[in-house]
């Protein structure tokens, strides 16, 4: 009953997981010119690697979403998100230091997005 | 990698390899597809050896609301000033405002603009507006042009260069002048 309990825990949590990714595949997705300009602000990465970034790494959050959800490939989707959010944590974390101000680049991508700062900080401690 | 199952690796690398297929798939017809190169793309709208005076013949109808902020370098910033054609607003806070601004800049942050909306009828509506902030790395400037946009204004610019290039421009002139002097 116990063990029962921790799995609908487990999966529920893996469900939740997923749809943030998904969400924020999705907006990226919509717009990868905006995404690359965001990404292109940490200054953290030659124009090449921004680019590719830009054309895939939505496409990366989306799919684990998905394989999250429908459970096939799980352990392979939690693992390239746990490196993904642990990128996301030392991206931030410099752009903190270094007192950027440029848009997170997390969930929606245009000028209006939410700021880099101590709250996406801790988000991305969560998902980790 | 033994501290690693080997079943998950597999998995990410299949994973990965169809998020770029995807991804390089799509962006061959998307919309906004990225330009894959080793430099980036120009920033500027508008082509930079444009003076000033002739961007409104460069698709810039002022009888139609453009629907994003056109960016303008340095020299085109410096001649709509010196013809008296432009406001400029520094879009950072307050403080910062304080601490240096571009000559003439009135102080416009978002976040003021978001506490009271009409503080944009304080600004004249036969002028060109020029957005600035610290630099090419910091966006405050294009949030501010859109909500402008948005608003109602039409010929609402974005100085990328910022407080920064602005200071390397003035730093320049300072020195040709120097120069010059001393001949």
């Amino acid at each position: 009953m116990q063990n029962k309990k921790w799995d609908y825990f487990i999966t529920i949590l893996r469900w939740l997981v997923a749809a943030t990714f998904i969400f924020a595949g999705a907006g990226k997705i919509l717009n990868p010119t905006q995404f690359a300009v965001d990404i292109d602000n940490y200054r953290m990465l030659p124009y090449l690697l921004v680019a590719i970034m830009a054309v895939v790494l939505p496409w990366l959050e989306l799919l684990c979403g998905l394989f999250l959800i429908f459970g096939k490939w799980k352990n392979g989707a939690a693992l390239i998100l746990l490196l993904l959010s642990f990128i996301f944590l030392i991206a931030i974390s410099t752009a903190i230091v270094r007192e950027l101000d440029i848009s997170c680049g997390c969930f929606a991508v245009s000028p209006e997005a939410i700021k880099i700062g101590y709250t996406r900080l801790v988000e991305d401690f969560i998902n980790l | 990698m033994k501290f690693l199952p080997r079943k998950p690796v597999v998995e990410a690398i299949f994973i990965i390899i169809l998020a770029a297929v995807l991804g390089f798939g799509s962006n061959l017809f998307h919309p906004h597809k990225v330009k894959i190169s080793f430099s980036r793309p120009p920033i500027e709208f508008v082509d930079d050896n444009i003076p000033a005076q002739s961007l409104l013949d460069v698709g810039i109808n002022i009888t139609e609301p453009t629907e994003e902020p056109i960016l303008l370098i340095t020299n085109q910033v410096v001649t709509l000033l010196k013809m008296n054609q432009a406001v400029l607003l520094d879009a950072r806070s307050e403080k910062e405002y304080r601490k240096e601004h571009m000559p003439g800049a009135r102080n416009l942050s978002h976040n003021v603009l978001l506490k009271n909306k009409n503080i944009t009828e304080t600004l004249p509506k036969d002028k060109w507006l020029i957005c600035y902030c610290d630099g090419p790395g910091c966006d405050k400037a294009e949030i501010l042009a859109y909500e402008l946009i948005v608003a109602g204004y039409q010929r609402v610019y974005v100085y990328r260069g910022g407080l920064e290039e602005w200071k390397n421009w003035s730093n320049s002139q300072t020195e040709t002048e120097a120069q010059t002097d001393a001949k």
